[in-house]
């Protein structure tokens, strides 16, 4: 990870480098993010009934416990705005693919001419690929359908040339955003 | 009716005409890659329109929360979804892709 | 709202109705395959628009079974029935 960035959060959780090496300042950060969800998510399936909890808070612990001891937070370091900013740029992108491919599925003419394009990802493995690769399928026209190590089978509804790689190149550079990446911002689209 | 059950209704509306939509390009478009795209994205949004419907007129936060999880569940399996089918559609003894095209 | 949420979710059966068609037509095993998650999505837009009503709550909890499920029919379907290891043939031949 970018070395300048860690520098950062440690700073931020200076005193809590005493509770152990292993456990990095950003997994403070991990921990309350997964004990939120898992929190939210048990009060939902108990339609926020209070008695619930006499079961609920043991079970969010173990289950908060249980996906640290499987999945230990990674180092990258994201911060709650940059995560609401890309939920944003996320729902408009899917609304957005929507509205374009049911068009697309309406119009008498059905205006498609599907074409597989391939793609190298800049992003390194692990959770940012993945996220790559979900938002990807939800945005307007293109489709993740393989994956050869580093490089992407997309499939795209439209074949809009060059359009395409531009496309995926602004959001790996959004999801990178996202991790606290420091990937090159795509040069302006030049239509 | 108030005006929380008018907007209510319209999402309730606009996730029905996205659903159809989404059948539609399944019976339509000419190869599983194409439907696959009318599979992941038209549906969604679809059932995201019916949930936020819903959600306006449950009248609890709880209920509310609950509908978005569904629909955050159904997105996050239909993105893994879509990915599955195709690679498998690719890889395997799948459907060879439709090579036409058909500008508006 | 009752009658509304009731008639889209009578609406929603007729789309998995009409999905039908592509499941006759194919010509793929994956085609199939792809209308059973559009029945999917679909069922749990029906149960939640029936789980609107007073004391259907339970209804929801089934969307969300429903909705959690969904992945795992298609480990299953691409791991047995489109893998490797698929039967010659079974996935190609078109209906008459």
């Amino acid at each position: 990870m970018d070395p300048g960035d860690a520098g950062k959060t440690r700073r931020n959780t200076g005193g809590l480098q005493k509770v152990g090496s292993w456990f990095r300042a950003g997994a403070w950060k991990s921990a309350v993010a997964r004990v939120v969800f898992v929190g939210m998510a048990w009060w939902a399936l108990c339609d926020g009934d209070p008695r619930s909890f006499i079961f609920g808070v043991p079970v969010v612990a173990t289950v908060s416990v249980v996906s640290f001891l499987l999945s230990p937070p990674r180092s990258y370091g994201w911060r709650l705005t940059e995560v609401v900013r890309f939920a944003g740029y996320f729902l408009a992108g899917s609304v957005h693919g929507g509205f374009d491919v049911a068009r697309r599925a309406l119009a008498p003419s059905m205006p498609i001419s599907p074409v597989f394009v391939r793609y190298r990802m800049s992003l390194p493995g692990g959770a940012p690929q993945t996220v790559f690769r979900i938002t990807l399928s939800l945005m307007p026209g293109t489709l993740n359908a393989d994956v050869l190590g580093d490089e992407l089978v997309v499939h795209s509804l439209v074949d809009r040339g060059e359009g395409i790689q531009h496309e995926l190149k602004n959001l790996e550079w959004r999801v990178s955003r996202l991790f606290g990446l420091g990937l090159p911002p795509p040069e302006p689209a030049h239509a | 009716m108030s005006p929380l059950d008018f907007l209510s209704a319209a999402f309730l509306f606009g996730g029905g005409a996205f659903c159809l939509a989404g059948t539609v390009g399944v019976l339509r478009f000419p190869d599983v890659y194409c439907r696959l795209h009318a599979l992941t994205k038209v549906d969604n949004l679809g059932l995201g329109l019916v949930v936020v419907g819903l959600a306006l007129q449950s009248g609890s936060w709880a209920t509310a929360l609950k509908l978005l999880l569904v629909w955050f569940f159904v997105l996050i399996s239909s993105a893994f979804t879509c990915q599955l089918i195709a690679r498998a559609a690719l890889r395997g003894r799948g459907a060879a892709p439709w090579g036409g095209r058909r500008e508006p | 709202m009752h009658e509304l949420r009731t008639g889209l979710a009578f609406f929603l059966l007729l789309n998995i109705l009409a999905g039908m068609v592509r499941v006759i037509r194919g010509p793929t095993v994956t085609d199939r395959f792809i209308v059973a998650q559009l029945f999917g999505t679909t069922g749990v837009g029906v149960l939640i628009l029936l789980a609107a009503d007073a004391g259907r709550d339970a209804l929801r909890d089934v969307a969300l079974v429903f909705a959690l499920l969904a992945p795992v029919t298609v480990v299953a379907f691409v791991r047995f029935a489109v893998g490797s290891d698929a039967a010659p043939g079974s996935d190609k031949e078109p209906r008459p």
